[in-house]
Formats: structure tokens, C-alpha cells, sequence
């Protein structure tokens, strides 16, 4: 299990809101993103909390600098909308981008970029919210529902060749009250690349017990991060023990 | 003094590379602002093999591959690039590799895996006089993200190993002045960063 960090990022400041709203400020991302990689975070996910909207992604300067001395792998997403700004997110010192509205919105985007940049440079980003009984896909940062089910997605992105997905539960969002179980439970079993899980996580109970029943999970983490509800040495020793690998 | 090149041919995030030299203090710089004077080769890359086999190709690569040859340069290759030493590959069709070290580049064996592999696993190093100063990474995790792996011809060229879903498979690789790891270095931290050092200050 890899245990990321999650940066939403507004305006220069990381943010957190509450199901991806009521956005507050809680700090400096470059600062932050070394802060959780010195304390040995395994990962960093930094994403444009207002690219999709207004249709570009702002980051591109901070990964710049934050690859000159975090030296683990470095994501980038919000507003990818095609080659071009891949190509630049890569040369920018990103290691993968996250995609979502724009694969929404061009159902050819996701196949061509893993053929330029390789199935392991290209997330599938999702977020999704049950609504009466299905699970639905939204795009634009939690603000719009496409219409389209949350199965029928996961299997056209994974058989367009994404290398992974990011899986975000819109409404246990930042609450800080665990994982969407239920979610993950309705679609592990369909996944078939490396899965992260995003949204919820309120302690380590939370993300040992993914780990202990969900094998291919990884976890991104925000709130208990900014916050200070987990340690990332402590936490990482725990997930060390008793390997599956 | 050290000074390395970085064979950009075209492929993966190659400034990560260059900012973990820069910050481990080397001088390095890519091939395109080089003219062979150089102690040190790196080839990296991320991507599919069947592309990258073909840019690798190109006249300029290849001369600086027979001037490292020549001279004694130590090429070290790193994920797509330590697969690139190897005769061949098997990802969208047969791809002819630079056959610097004899073996394929077949996807992971164990059909039910989650792939890509993704994450930080050990690394078990083999025991190797020339490469005494390895001992102490020896069963330490460093990153990959592959879902190809290394079939060597020959035992001897196996430098270490490493183990997926319970199968075991070579992670770095060894020639005549010449060296390979899957796994990322310049992207696994700290540890990541003082082997890049050693390895390095110990081959150039």
C-alpha cells in the first residue's frame, strides 16, 4: 500500500473543503509537499481545484520547483486537456497526470495519451456520488453529473489503458468520518490496475483497515494530513508489517 | 571530475533525473548539450518499449553508445532504459533492443497481477566484489512502476531481485561496464538519492 499525499490546490494555497467545497486555506504547497516528504510520504498528488473550470492548470511552475527537492513520484492534475498539456506537465518534472473532465468530454482523449506517454504516466481520476441507488460519475472538481454509471466508466477507462485509478467518494469528502466502504466494496472486484482510494479519512484505523481487507488499495490523504491526525513515519511502519509483498 | 550525460532520446520525465543529480551535486547535463566529453552515461526512460527501441536507434545514440564502449564509460540505465540494454522486447510486438546484455523484456509473468506494478518493494542484491558498496541496500524498498520485467540469458548478469505477488524476478542488471535497475532511484527518496551517489561516484 502507498500512502499519498492529496494537495488541492486554489489560488496558490492548498485548500480543503467539505465534499470538494467550502474550500479554506491551509497552507503553502510547495512547503507542505516537502514537509510530507521529508516525514517519508510515498507519493504527492497536486491538483487544480479550479483548472476544469477555467480550463487550464495553474501548477505547472510549482512542480517545477517542488521536483528540484521532492524526489518521489509527482502527480499532476486538474485541467489536462490534451497532449500538449502533458507533454508540458512532464517536462515540468510531473510524473503522471490525473485525468478526468477531459476524459469525459472527448471519449478518444484517454487512448491517445497513454499511447504518447505510456499507461503508466496517465491516472484515471473519478469522482463519483450514489444517487438514489447508482453510483454516478461528476466531473468538474464534484460539480456536475455526466450521466454516466460509475461500472460502466471504471471498465472504459481501465480497457482505454490507464495505468491507474484515483477514486474519489464526493460525499465523504473531507469529512473525516473513514473511507466509503460501501463504494470501494461495490467496485473492487472490477478494478484490474493499482486503485488509489480518496476521501474520508479521519485516522490510521482507517487506512490499516483498507489495507487489511483491500490488497490492491492505496490511499491519498489530505485533511489528516494538514491537520496533523496522522504521522506519516508512524503510520508507514504500521502498514510494513506483516507484508503481502 | 564527474561529469555525466543524460541520453535524452525522447522519452519520460528525465528532469527529475537531472534535478536529483543536480542536487546530489554531480554535473550532468543531456546529450544534446554534450559534445562526448563525459564520464558517465545514463539512459532513462518511462513509456513503451516498442517507441523507445525505435528512437534509441537513431545514428546519434548509437555513436555515443560505441564512444562509451570505446573509452570505458559506464552506461547505467534506468527502468525503460536498463530494459533498453537487453537484446529484445515483446510489448506491442517483437521491438530489437540495444543487445548489450543478453536477454528478453517480457510482460509479468503471473497473469492474475494487478499491473502496472506500482509501489516501493525490496531489493535483494546478489553478492558482488566490484560491487561491495550495493551490501548496504541490500533488502532495502525503493520505487517502480513497470509491468514488463527482465529475462536474462545469463545468471551472472543478474545484480539483484525482487518479488511481485510471489514471483521473483531480476530488479537490476550488470554487464562489462555497464549496469541497469528497474526500479527509480532519483523518484525513491532519500535511499534512492544515496544510491544514485554511490553507484555513480563508485563506476565513473
Amino acid at each position: 500500500m502507498r500512502l499519498i499525499a492529496r494537495l488541492d490546490i486554489k489560488n496558490d494555497y492548498v485548500i480543503k473543503g467539505v465534499s470538494l467545497e467550502g474550500l479554506r486555506k491551509v497552507g503553502n504547497p510547495f512547503q507542505l509537499a516537502k514537509k510530507y516528504y521529508n516525514e517519508g510520504i510515498d507519493e504527492l498528488i497536486f491538483i487544480d481545484q479550479v483548472a476544469s473550470l477555467y480550463k487550464r492548470n495553474n501548477l505547472f511552475n510549482l512542480i517545477e520547483y517542488s521536483s528540484k527537492e521532492v524526489f518521489v513520484p509527482l502527480t499532476l492534475g486538474g485541467g489536462i486537456r490534451n497532449n500538449k498539456d502533458i507533454e508540458l506537465a512532464i517536462k515540468s518534472g510531473a510524473d503522471k497526470v490525473s485525468i478526468n473532465t477531459a476524459a469525459i468530454e472527448d471519449k478518444k482523449f484517454l487512448k491517445k495519451a497513454v499511447k504518447n506517454f505510456g499507461s503508466s504516466t496517465i491516472i484515471s481520476y473519478i469522482e463519483t456520488k450514489k444517487i438514489e441507488d447508482k453510483w454516478m460519475i461528476y466531473k468538474n472538481a464534484g460539480r456536475d453529473n455526466v450521466n454516466i454509471e460509475l461500472i460502466e466508466w471504471i471498465k472504459f477507462v481501465q480497457d482505454n489503458g490507464c495505468g491507474e485509478i484515483v477514486l474519489t467518494s464526493i460525499d465523504f469528502e473531507g469529512r473525516q468520518n473513514g473511507f466509503d466502504i460501501e463504494l470501494i466494496n461495490k467496485v473492487y472486484n472490477s478494478i484490474k490496475v493499482p486503485i488509489i482510494i480518496s476521501g474520508g479519512c479521519s485516522s490510521e484505523k482507517d487506512v490499516l483497515y483498507l489495507r487489511n481487507n483491500f490488497k490492491n488499495a492505496s490511499v491519498a490523504i489530505a485533511s489528516c494530513l494538514h491537520y496533523n491526525k496522522i504521522n506519516i513515519k508512524n503510520l508507514k511502519k504500521k502498514i510494513d508489517k506483516n507484508l503481502y509483498t | 571530475m564527474i561529469k555525466i550525460c543524460i541520453l535524452d532520446y525522447g522519452l519520460g520525465n528525465i528532469l527529475s533525473l537531472r534535478n536529483s543529480l543536480k542536487y546530489l551535486g554531480f554535473n550532468s547535463d543531456y546529450l544534446s548539450n554534450l559534445n562526448n566529453k563525459f564520464n558517465f552515461l545514463i539512459i532513462p526512460g518511462v513509456g513503451s518499449y516498442s517507441k523507445a527501441s525505435k528512437l534509441i536507434k537513431k545514428k546519434k545514440y548509437i555513436d555515443v553508445i560505441n564512444y562509451c564502449r570505446k573509452n570505458n564509460i559506464f552506461i547505467f540505465g534506468i527502468c525503460l532504459g536498463m530494459q533498453l540494454l537487453l537484446s529484445r522486447g515483446s510489448e506491442f510486438g517483437n521491438n530489437i533492443g540495444l543487445n548489450l546484455i543478453k536477454g528478453n523484456v517480457d510482460i509479468f509473468p503471473n497473469k492474475r497481477s494487478i499491473l502496472p506494478i506500482i509501489g516501493w518493494n525490496k531489493v535483494l542484491f546478489r553478492k558482488n566484489k566490484k560491487f561491495n558498496f550495493l551490501n548496504k541496500y541490500d533488502n532495502k524498498k525503493f520505487y517502480f512502476i513497470h509491468s514488463y520485467v527482465a529475462n536474462l540469458k545469463y545468471n551472472e548478469n543478474i545484480l539483484s531481485t525482487s518479488k511481485y505477488d510471489k514471483v521473483i524476478y531480476t530488479s537490476a542488471i550488470l554487464g562489462n561496464n555497464m549496469a541497469g535497475v528497474q526500479f527509480h532511484p532519483e523518484k525513491s527518496g532519500e535511499i534512492g538519492l544515496n544510491f544514485l551517489n554511490d553507484f555513480i561516484r563508485n563506476n565513473s
